[in-house]
């Protein structure tokens, strides 16, 4: 990634950042409208690998993180798009996705993981590269 | 399986007012009190450097957001620079914004909200760098032509232009992509080769499920609703496997590295431009969340009349006040209104892709009647493979609703690759099964449009990936076939009064004349841009003009029939979407509109177009 898109990137996650406090906490029916409406299921399901890594795996891998920096970090991601994490071939942009359904999205998305380590009996916290 | 089910049905329209543009102008005091006589607004564009006058510049007025009437306002400048817009004085100083614009120039005094003068001058310079500038047709003018260049042209202009802010966006992210072989400079270089590949063949897959966004959000056929094998099946998309695979490997070679910029030479319209100093382009704003296809003129109505695929409706605008009335049709479940057709009484005949509906609404009654067209061959399913499409209806020289011998309306059936026949009176419903071609799976062949000769004994239809036929409408046997080539494209067709049936041919960026009586092409018209995917053609025989609506390069083009020349309108709009144009029998003027998948992902407006010629007179 050259200096120039690291920089918007930056920018974004920082703006992003000072309202994920804000997001709203989707219901399940709400977030599979979501993805119906922008076509994220197009690529992605919860836990089946379609294009992309099933939404699990996304949550699984950055367990632990900070939570209002990561729901941002995603959010910014799935907005511009992106390589790297998962393969060389890049992510399509979404840019139709607005700020908030982008962090609403992406807060449900890491919650998959996080909300099941806060049950009873959860097993340990793990990168599933 | 949630599919609704009834053969035919009549019930009068539950009606959603919209009237964004009336409703916030009320809001702002705006209706209360008589319209105010438009003042017209006349200026000069001229060039910053030596004060010329630029001719043909574009020069655009756009209203402030609930303003009565259209949205923007564009006219062309003379050999002068001169410019007339019909309203603009009171507008100027109302929020509205006064833009020029020439391919090759660029604005460097914006004149905009400027109080009260009655002449304008508004300035353009040379600009070395047109990338801003070009319509989404420009970016593939340098890449080879041939076969594998009209399947990815028919293939990905279905649904969006090609090549899409979206699709540069993405290009640039496949360049972005670093790693790979260190030090071996052809190792690095077939690294980037597989990446790109690889990169465009991921595309292909998430267009492959993205077919269920031809569906409104409510549709039983959703991916949800789906295996992911079945989403991905090419059996069940518009264009087959081995199509998907030319796309990819063509978009890995051909797609610009970069389209950050282009030089001032690499693209120009290709041919003159068909405009004067009359003619005017109105566009008309339809809510953000809508995606209307297609808008005509029907009989008897002051209106223009659209259909709306993702949210089971159909528009009626107001050109005089831009108001948007929301009728919904009448159907318990989702119908997804694609194609909207006129009759001789006025009524508006829609086909819906959606649960295998095909609706008459009549205006004056404001009622529906439905009738339910479903091959017995497909299966009961929520995919793609479970879905008729009714798609076109059988239409005149004019684009009005035609019947056969028999009264019948014919109607092409994208999932099955047939014609189906609609007896109104009777209800009487039928398919006929058309040619196949080998490797294509029924819905592979796209098979689109449908014409009737003036006699009514047979109905032409076309298939994008495939031929253009027809079928004797008393026997129902294929009785000609006419070959193209893969990638070339037949898709809408309009016949003129001399026995010419003409084809877009959409992949190829040509425009076919075939000779119904022999079944012979006479002539293939090569359009200005070859990359435009001409989507339709319209026949006007007031100015023995056929009319191309084009998909990639947001312009109209006019083929005068007795010379062949071809000259172009510009739209002045980005990712102006065109599917079908309809000319107003009474004005002469061209209705369209902008029809972006998904929707908002593209301007959506309708479009009205005073030609500014002779027979607008």
């Amino acid at each position: 990634m050259n200096r120039r898109i690291r920089a918007c990137v930056a920018l974004a996650c920082a703006s992003l950042a000072s309202n994920a406090a804000l997001a709203e906490a989707l219901t399940d029916s709400e977030a599979k409208h979501l993805f119906g409406a922008y076509g994220c299921n197009a690529c992605h399901a919860v836990d089946e690998a379609r294009i992309g890594p099933p939404y699990r795996a996304v949550a699984a891998r950055y367990l632990g993180s900070a939570q209002a920096e990561l729901d941002a970090w995603l959010a910014t991601k799935i907005r511009l798009g992106g390589a790297g994490s998962w393969g060389f071939v890049p992510m399509v942009a979404n840019p139709r996705i607005s700020h908030a359904d982008a962090l609403a999205i992406a807060h449900w998305i890491l919650a998959l993981e996080r909300d099941a380590q806060r049950r009873p009996g959860a097993r340990a916290a793990g990168a599933t590269e | 399986m949630g599919r609704a089910r009834r053969n035919e049905h009549t019930a009068r329209a539950p009606r959603s007012v919209l009237a964004a543009a009336v409703g916030l102008a009320c809001l702002l005091g705006v209706a209360a009190a008589p319209p105010a006589r438009a003042q017209a607004l006349i200026g000069r564009v001229v060039s910053a450097s030596d004060g010329r006058g630029v001719s043909e510049a574009m020069v655009t007025l756009t209203l402030r957001d609930g303003a009565r009437g259209p949205k923007a306002i564009t006219v062309f400048a003379n050999a002068r620079g001169e410019f007339r817009l019909p309203q603009g004085q009171r507008e100027l100083s109302d929020g509205a914004v006064l833009r020029a614009r020439k391919l090759g120039y660029r604005q460097v005094d914006l004149s905009s909200n400027v109080q009260g003068p009655r002449s304008l001058q508004l300035y353009l310079e040379p600009s070395s760098d047109i990338a801003g500038q070009v319509p989404a047709s420009a970016w593939l003018a340098r890449a080879p032509a041939g076969d594998e260049k009209n399947i990815t042209l028919a293939s990905c202009s279905s649904c969006h232009q090609l090549a899409s802010p979206r699709m540069r966006a993405y290009a640039a992210q496949i360049e972005a992509v670093r790693g790979g072989p260190e030090g071996d400079r052809r190792a690095l270089e077939e690294w980037r080769r597989v990446v790109r590949h690889e990169a465009w063949r991921t595309i292909v897959k998430y267009m492959r499920s993205l077919h269920y966004s031809v569906f409104p959000l409510e549709s039983a056929t959703n991916l949800d609703a789906v295996d992911w094998a079945t989403a991905q099946n090419a059996d069940l998309n518009f264009f087959s496997e081995r199509q998907g695979e030319i796309v990819a490997r063509y978009l890995a070679a051909h797609f610009p590295a970069s389209t950050a910029s282009l030089a001032r030479d690499a693209y120009s319209y290709g041919a003159a431009l068909g405009v004067t100093e009359q003619t005017v382009i109105r566009e008309y704003a339809f809510p953000e969340r809508a995606l209307v296809r297609e808008l005509v003129p029907a009989p008897r109505s002051r209106s223009l009349w659209g259909a709306d695929v993702r949210r089971n409706l159909i528009v009626r605008l107001d050109p005089e006040s831009g108001e948007v009335q929301e009728i919904s049709v009448a159907f318990d479940g989702s119908t997804g209104p694609h194609t909207i057709v006129p009759d001789d009484d006025g009524s508006l005949w829609v086909t819906m892709v959606d649960n295998d509906q095909l609706g008459r609404f009549d205006p004056k009654s404001e009622r529906w009647k439905l009738w339910t067209l479903r091959p017995s061959s497909l299966q009961e399913s929520d995919s793609l493979g479970g879905a008729a499409i009714v798609h076109d209806m059988s239409i005149d020289s004019r684009g009005h609703v035609a019947r056969d011998g028999a009264g019948r309306i014919w109607l092409t059936m994208v999932g099955t690759n047939q014609l189906g026949t609609l007896h109104p009176e009777t209800g009487e419903v039928a398919f006929t099964d058309t040619n196949r071609i080998a490797g294509l799976s029924p819905i592979n062949h796209l098979i689109y449009s449908a014409v009737l000769d003036a006699a009514g004994r047979r109905v032409w239809y076309s298939q994008v990936n495939g031929f253009v036929g027809c079928v004797d409408t008393t026997t129902k046997a294929v009785e000609k076939l006419v070959p193209f080539a893969e990638g070339e494209g037949p898709r809408r067709m309009a016949r003129d009064d001399e026995g010419h049936l003409w084809v877009a041919l959409f992949g190829s960026g040509q425009v076919a004349k075939i000779d119904m009586a022999t079944a012979t092409v006479v002539s293939k018209l090569d359009l200005p841009d070859r990359s435009a995917a001409p989507y339709a053609v319209t026949w006007d025989a007031k100015r023995r003009a056929v009319w191309v609506a084009n998909a990639n390069s947001d312009a109209i083009y006019r083929i005068a029939v007795d010379s062949n020349a071809i000259s172009v309108i510009p739209l002045p709009r980005e990712m102006a979407y065109l599917r079908q144009i309809a000319v107003d029998p009474s004005s002469g003027r061209l209705v369209a509109s902008y029809g972006n998948y998904p929707e908002g992902s593209g301007p959506s407006f309708g479009v009205v177009i005073d030609v500014g010629d002779e027979a607008s007179r």
